[in-house]
């Protein structure tokens, strides 16, 4: 079984087979004897190469995280990661960095715009962010009103 | 069976608690242990907040945009007539200092938990504090007040030299303040700073502060009752910051004597009586660690987010100690009586992203457990299954830790938060972690710039094998429970088909 992951921007592949024992686990060039133990509510139990492991995990809408040895990370399927990173970064497109509201709006459609040129004005809870042109062009949509309270990664304006 | 002398009548029968997350979990503990019966606000995003279902019965305020729920005065104030609360205790920010709202509770024959309305008026504007301050021979920071364009702002930035600090006159928490380190900068941040302070506090006026970029804040926990007794409760160091906004702070400061100490206090003291200040305030001042001079910074006129780490080394509930002083109650201690001990840390959890410049994150937290042990205290507001919203500040958590001294309240912290498990959200945990394993805060000498001098890019360790190992197994797990095959595996492999394979080899 091929597990396609993303961790902190990175593609990650790893691959269950299965021994009688349990599973041999192969990460890169790293190849792992996984013995698994059992599942208790978000505590997951296995033995990886004789040694006891005992992680917690929960699962969100596109993503894992886990707990382990007092870290935390969040692992995307790769699918899911893929798909979030072609809607934010395709070219023209800019994705709202946080949740938030946004505070202010500095173009217009139709707007000739350059690279680094403010087009928003964000804010959240007590932070200002400035939203700036990733390249040149025209503005061709914005999807966002002053006022409006967006969620991470909305796309907030497109430019062509 | 034996009782003690009889519980003294609670000062009010009922307590609104104008506020929500941890504080207002922690002032509901407070009130039911002085018989009050406690009473909670909130909006439609706090349905079923912790602070809700603990209280003896919560008003709606309305939808979650804290101007239309939280901030709303008439709201508040008609949610404590209609409950029968005969105080009203404000928290930490949304409304607390505010003065025309501890006006407004008072006038509508209630008590307000917190200074009078005057003193937070005259702390609040911070041009008139600074002034007041220099009258009573208070150290402030170089710096200038009444300021009404860019060109006399640009004119008192070169007569201060850069860098400056650009900060809201009615400011306090952050909001509007700005670094300004050269010329061609002020215009654009004096800009941003007066539309923060403007969407903030409705006054969009600035002072300006020299910028000390190696300094220290210390601030200095005051207690004055109604009848003349002005006290300080020693020092808290806050000066791990982002954004001007505390993630770690600790008592006895490391920087401090106790002649540096008593001075400071002094001058705490000081600023609170010029103003008549009765029931927990803060003193806040910055201190140049190579002069060991100290400035005035400002007051906040409320109990503080990390109050906790005073009541431990005090063993004084502040909490209790400002609903007793509202109710007219005399402090029954002097300055000398007081003593500071152990050392007691307090960090705080958010849901941030500390490699992307702390943003703010927001989504539902899909597992929360909290540490505990000896020495170990926990406020917190949410729970497992707990929304965190993009309308409120993303503190999930305070961790609170006391201990003999320095080196084993450190340890106790790293124990506690390597035992906080929280899952589904970005959160600085990692980030906390790594702040008390670098050496210049172990040797306590951490300035305000400490994040960015020391750990500006900080990234995640990276994921070792194990802990992919265990989300792999847990999506087997998953999909033999639910019958389907794992989203991301070989649709074609023998292995995803719940029906061939028995996950752990039968065991």
């Amino acid at each position: 079984m091929k597990f396609a992951y993303r961790v902190d921007g990175r593609d990650l592949t790893l691959t269950l087979e299965k021994t009688p024992s349990g599973y041999r686990a192969r990460l890169g060039d790293a190849v792992h004897e996984v013995e698994f133990i059992g599942v208790e509510g978000d505590q997951i139990h296995f033995r990886l190469d004789g040694e006891s492991v005992r992680a917690r995990a929960a699962a969100g809408p596109g993503d894992r995280w886990v707990a382990l040895g007092g870290r935390t990370w969040r692992i995307e399927k790769a699918q899911a990661a893929r798909r979030a990173h072609d809607a934010g970064a395709g070219g023209g497109q800019v994705a709202a960095p946080m949740p938030g509201q946004v505070r202010a709006v500095l173009v217009a459609e139709g707007d000739e715009v350059t690279q680094g040129q403010p087009l928003l004005l964000m804010e959240a809870m007590k932070m200002e962010i400035r939203i700036a042109a990733p390249r040149a062009g025209r503005i061709a949509a914005l999807r966002a009103a002053e006022g409006a309270t967006v969620n991470k990664d909305d796309i907030l304006v497109e430019i062509t | 069976m034996p009782s003690g002398p009889p519980a003294p009548a609670p000062p009010f029968a009922r307590l609104l608690i104008a506020n929500r997350g941890e504080i207002a979990v922690r002032l509901i503990r407070a009130c039911r242990e002085l018989g009050i019966s406690p009473i909670a606000v909130y909006s439609e995003a706090d349905a079923d907040a912790p602070h809700v279902r603990l209280a003896d019965a919560a008003v709606l305020l309305g939808p979650p945009p804290a101007a239309q729920s939280y901030l709303d005065m008439g709201k508040v104030i008609a949610a404590a007539r209609q409950s029968g609360a005969g105080a009203v205790h404000p928290g930490y920010g949304f409304l607390s200092e505010n003065a025309e709202f501890a006006r407004r509770v008072e006038d509508a024959g209630l008590v307000f938990i917190g200074p009078p309305a005057d003193a937070i008026a005259r702390m609040g504007d911070k041009a008139a504090a600074r002034a007041l301050m220099e009258q009573n021979g208070v150290p402030v920071v170089p710096g200038a007040q009444a300021l009404p364009d860019d060109s006399a702002l640009a004119k008192a930035a070169r007569a201060i030299g850069y860098p400056v600090l650009v900060k809201a006159a009615a400011g306090g928490g952050g909001k509007g303040m700005r670094v300004v380190h050269k010329p061609g900068d002020l215009a654009e941040s004096a800009a941003a700073a007066r539309r923060e302070a403007l969407h903030a506090f409705g006054d969009d006026r600035l002072i300006l502060e020299k910028y000390l970029a190696h300094s220290r804040h210390i601030e200095f926990q005051i207690l004055a009752d109604r009848h003349g007794n002005t006290l300080h409760l020693f020092e808290r160091e806050c000066s791990i910051q982002r954004r001007h906004q505390k993630v770690i702070e600790e008592t006895p400061s490391p920087l401090l004597d106790d002649a540096l100490r008593r001075a400071m206090g002094a001058a705490a003291v000081a600023a609170a009586r010029a103003v008549d200040y009765t029931n927990a305030g803060t003193v806040e001042f910055i201190v140049d660690p190579d002069t060991r001079a100290f400035y005035f910074l400002e007051m906040n006129t409320r109990l503080q987010v990390e109050h906790p780490i005073t009541e431990a080394v005090t063993g004084l509930d502040l909490a209790r100690w400002q609903i007793r002083i509202a109710a007219g109650e005399p402090l029954p201690f002097t300055q000398d009586n007081l003593h500071q001990r152990g050392h007691a840390i307090e960090c705080r959890l958010y849901a941030e992203d500390p490699a992307s410049g702390f943003l703010p994150a927001a989504g539902r937290l899909l597992h929360f457990q909290p540490p505990s042990g000896p020495g170990v205290r926990v406020d917190s507001g949410v729970q497992t299954g707990s929304e965190v919203g993009v309308h409120y500040d993303p503190l999930l958590a305070k961790l609170i830790v006391h201990a003999e001294d320095r080196p084993a309240a450190l340890q106790r912290m790293q124990t506690a938060l390597a035992e906080t498990i929280a899952l589904g959200l970005a959160t600085n945990r990692e980030f906390l972690q790594d702040v008390l394993a670098h050496p210049v805060f172990i040797a306590g000498q951490a300035a305000t710039r400490f994040i960015e001098d020391h750990l500006p890019d900080w990234r995640p360790q990276e994921i070792p094998a194990a802990a992919l190992i265990a989300a792999a197994l847990a999506e087997l797990h998953a999909s033999v429970v639910s019958g389907r095959p794992p989203a991301d595996s070989d649709p074609h492999s023998p292995w995803a088909r719940p029906s061939s394979f028995r996950l752990g080899g039968g065991r």
